[in-house]
């Protein structure tokens, strides 16, 4: 075991922003669709661009400026969005390869070693469908490896957590990324949606399926679909678009004061609140711009970082709201503090004459136990606070909540089988 | 009946087994580039032989024929097509069944075939342009757009790169990869002087294919069961395009995601080509021909390619569904007296081929050759599969070995899609390598999940080319407005725009 780590390198990235490239075809730079297709998975979070590609038999990994050239010549290329800071690049000779996961576990090392074993063996996907079925637990994340001889691993965890897609462009290129706004940026067609414990392996020669037991208790983090993927997405089959507005749609039974206008807060928060104004009657508007580039300010670590990209993507368009009964709706609510500034711009510096605030999720009460995402539970209001204390706090009229129930009948009418741990439910969903 | 069967693979055996399965008493000889197994069987058990010889030569092929003087020679592959094959051994008197030199060029000149197409305003067809020289191809690939380079003739359905250029911010790249696709192109085609026309470029379109073939006398033409084959090497349409990994037919004459409307339109475009083909070239074509198919937003059915013969894996998915004497009506083919004949399908059962190759085909074929493969042909049989011999060589040793292409194929049916592909996915297990080096076909072929993909893909095609119906604007496509000049309808010109 000691002697192959030498051989190996493992990271870890959150939220699972990672992209793989296959090219069957000579003569493809594939610089432009790593630059692209990260670019379709930037909002998952992440600052710093790993890329990691073969060129005859060595591997280099480094941050995507060093790719630049790089990439020329190399048929095969893992790509994914990094926390770090800094990246060091590096080449290895010989026999090497890269695993990268989408959450952090102390399975990792154990899971590379795995691949690494079975990659060895005569029929790797064999192999690797009995090597990777042990790992059946929730903390094993899903996760891409690359080697030095050419080949790809893209695995989807048996706990089904986090999505991962699978996508082809025509005969040249099969394209695997944890969301499908990666493959369809590049111009290539989604082909499947990896099931729970469900893997491919891809080279030039093979791209063989295979299976390594779904874990009794998988399914996708409710948060995937709520704020995570991106509008335009699909996960598990399921359009983000319309599970979004339906459950906008949903919110419309929780608000007992008329409105005059619905919006949402940028940018997850549109089409829940289109599905809302649809019900309650009342005119979507489009309530804020934003400046700057988008950038996800549940995902920022320090608190001066978060306030900047709320305070960049907040600012009002005053005619929608002066005077007005504004019903606000968010995916969620976690220290609440979006939902404060936004609160205070439309009050003092608008001028609303109400502000109802609706969120299109139950209250959010715990931690993430598998690190999909990170929630401090310190800090989470709704798990700390009444509702009346915190529609005090954030000085609305009203602020409602959608209940497990909502989330169950979501989940049955989209085929779903939803966890819900942060919102004190173990799941949600699916046949029990 | 005496019937010398002229080539090698998997669609000649699929021929073989169709034809010995005559009411009449068949001797069948084969003349073959190399000893199929599968064909040396199956014709020595009628009495007859398997000769090996180069097929292409008519001079090579007409020798066997004058040592066996068959009642009908059936001759499958394109190639001794292109080479006169079929002419020699006409004029030598010998009844023949398959496309004469002339004939074939709507499947050796992609550029006539297109160029027909638009002559007689044939529905289904593609804008496209056709070079002879390399500097005038590159001059204009740079603006060609969202495009399929293609080699202008025919090279064993290899050369063919599609690519999708949509998006602006990736068009550099593209444009690249498709200037070396014309220059390899060019370098391909370099070594067939029988082509002038070197590099075809053909607008992209997109949606579901499917092969229609038809048996025709030269007056009448009678249209087969269409039959969806899988071009790409691996399981959810990935890699590289092949020959074709499998297919499906069934049930009925059309396909579950193909109307009987649009079965309908197909084959009317078919037979209209034949019939245009023989206008032009003024010769009677006689044998098998196929419309490589794709129902599109464009046009509906539209025609992608055409072949001067029967397709594989297509012709072998056909083998449990026809009921007919199909000797017959292919001797009636070749005798010109087709007229009036039909051909009895049965129409509750559907069929699943599925290819089995080493790995390193397609694209590292040497790799994938010279390994010792064995099969358990009873156990195929008990689960009501054919087994097929394709790329795959019977040697002195007495051991089967692979030559590099698809090797085997297992046909299996049954009356629904659901048990048809258990039994294919079963029999494919039965075909073993003897050295460890691994086979692999395509699980997704014949599954439920491939068929609902078809079907999603051909409803949101046929959705945009009604649409286009009736608007009047069907297999019309505005890609370009040059101010002053108007909208100009592709940047790829027809020869008689």
């Amino acid at each position: 075991m000691g002697s192959s780590t030498l051989n190996q390198d493992i990271r870890v990235v959150m939220m699972g922003g990672i992209l793989s490239i296959l090219a069957f075809e000579p003569g493809w730079d594939l610089l432009y669709f790593v630059n692209y297709g990260l670019a379709a998975l930037a909002h998952r979070g992440g600052t710093t661009k790993l890329v990691c590609w073969r060129r005859s038999d060595s591997v280099t990994c480094g941050d995507s400026e060093s790719s630049v050239g790089g990439l020329e010549n190399s048929e095969l290329v893992v790509a994914a969005w990094l926390e770090d800071k800094q990246l060091s690049n590096y080449t290895v000779e010989g026999r090497f390869s890269i695993t990268i996961s989408d959450r952090s576990s102390k399975h990792l090392a154990e899971l590379a070693e795995a691949v690494e074993r079975a990659l060895g063996s005569d029929k790797p996907h064999l192999s690797l469908s009995k090597q990777l079925s042990v790992f059946t637990e929730e903390e094993v994340p899903s996760f891409t490896t690359l080697t030095s001889r050419g080949e790809l691993v893209v695995w989807r965890s048996s706990a089904g957590l986090t999505p991962y897609s699978i996508g082809g462009y025509g005969f040249d290129m099969v394209v695997a990324s944890s969301e499908t706004s990666a493959i369809e940026v590049l111009d290539a067609d989604i082909r499947k949606h990896l099931s729970p414990g469900e893997g491919v392996y891809i080279s030039r020669k093979q791209v063989r399926l295979f299976k390594s037991g779904e874990s009794p208790k998988c399914r996708l983090c409710l948060f995937e679909l709520l704020y995570i993927a991106r509008h335009d997405s699909t996960v598990d089959g399921v359009s983000v678009y319309e599970f979004r507005k339906y459950l906008g749609r949903e919110l419309g039974k929780y608000l007992n004061s008329a409105v005059d206008v619905v919006t949402g807060v940028p940018e997850t928060a549109l089409p829940y609140a289109l599905g809302l104004s649809e019900v309650v009657r009342a005119p979507y508007e489009i309530g804020f711009v934003g400046t700057a580039q988008r950038s996800r300010s549940m995902l920022k670590e320090g608190i001066r970082e978060k306030l900047i990209s709320i305070h960049l993507k907040l600012n009002p368009v005053k005619s929608v709201f002066r005077g007005k009964r504004v019903a606000v709706v968010d995916d969620s609510m976690v220290t609440g503090s979006t939902l404060k500034t936004v609160a205070q711009v439309l009050r003092y510096r608008v001028g609303a004459r109400e502000l109802h605030l609706l969120l299109a999720s139950p209250k959010l009460v715990g931690t993430c136990p598998y690190g999909v995402i990170k929630l401090d539970p310190t800090s989470l209001i709704s798990a700390h606070l009444d509702s009346s204390v915190i529609e005090k706090y954030l000085d609305v009229d009203s602020v409602s909540w959608l209940k497990d129930s909502d989330i169950e009948a979501a989940a049955s009418r989209f085929g779903m089988k939803f966890c819900c741990a942060c919102f004190g439910r173990d799941v949600i969903g699916g046949r029990q | 009946m005496k019937v010398l069967l002229v080539g090698s693979g998997g669609r000649e055996h699929a021929l073989a087994k169709l034809l010995i399965s005559s009411q009449n008493t068949v001797r069948l000889y084969v003349v073959a580039d190399y000893v199929n197994p599968g064909l040396k069987r199956d014709s020595e058990a009628t009495g007859g032989k398997l000769f090996v010889a180069n097929t292409n030569p008519p001079e090579s092929v007409a020798a066997v024929a004058e040592s066996v003087s068959p009642d009908l020679v059936v001759v499958g592959p394109e190639e001794p097509q292109f080479h006169g094959v079929v002419d020699y051994l006409k004029e030598k008197g010998y009844v023949t069944f398959g496309a004469s030199l002339e004939c074939s060029m709507i499947e050796k000149s992609k550029v006539f075939a297109r160029y027909l197409m638009w002559k007689y305003g044939i529905p289904g067809r593609l804008h496209f342009a056709a070079f002879r020289t390399l500097s005038d191809a590159e001059e204009f690939i740079r603006y060609a757009g969202d495009v399929v380079v293609k080699p202008a003739r025919q090279v064993g359905g290899k050369g063919v790169r599609v690519i999708r250029d949509t998006k602006a911010f990736l068009s550099e790249v593209k444009q690249q990869v498709k200037n070396q696709s014309v220059l390899k192109t060019f370098d391909d085609l370099s070594k067939h002087y029988d082509s002038d026309y070197k590099v075809l470029v053909e607008q992209r379109v997109e949606g579901v294919e499917y092969t229609a073939q038809v048996i025709t006398d030269g007056s009448y033409v009678l249209p087969l069961p269409l039959v969806q084959d899988y071009p790409h090497a691996y399981e959810l349409d990935l890699g590289y395009e092949t020959g074709g990994m499998g297919s499906i037919s069934g049930p009925g004459y059309t396909l579950p995601f193909i109307t009987q409307e649009e079965y309908e339109v197909t084959v009317k475009i078919v037979g209209e080509v034949i019939r245009r083909l023989q206008d032009e070239i003024k010769e009677k074509c006689s044998g098998a021909f196929a419309g490589q198919m794709m129902l599109t937003g464009l046009w509906g059915p539209t025609a992608i390619e055409f072949y001067s013969r029967f397709g594989d894996p297509e012709l072998p998915c056909l083998i449990p569904r026809i009921q007919s004497d199909f000797l017959e009506v292919i001797d009636r083919a070749a005798r010109g007296s087709l007229s009036g004949a039909k051909l009895e399908v049965s129409d509750s059962r559907v069929s699943i081929v599925k290819a089995v190759a080493p790995v390193g085909y397609p694209a590292f074929r040497d790799e994938g050759s010279g390994h010792p493969v064995s099969v358990d042909e009873e156990r195929i049989r008990e689960l009501g599969c054919h087994l097929l011999y394709a790329s795959v060589e019977l040697r002195p040793d007495g051991l089967m070995y692979t030559k590099g292409s698809r090797a085997f194929e297992v046909v299996c049916s049954a009356e629904d899609y659901g048990k048809a592909y258990k039994a294919s996915e079963t029999a494919v297990n039965y075909i073993t390598s003897m050295d460890g080096w691994l086979l692999y076909y395509r699980s997704d072929i014949g599954s439920k999940w491939l068929l609902d993909e078809r079907t999603r893909e051909a409803e949101r095609v046929r959705t945009v080319y009604r649409s286009k119906q009736n608007r009047g604007t069907i297999g019309e496509f505005f890609t370009v407005w040059v101010p002053g000049e108007g909208v100009v309808a592709s940047p790829l010109l027809s020869p008689l725009r």
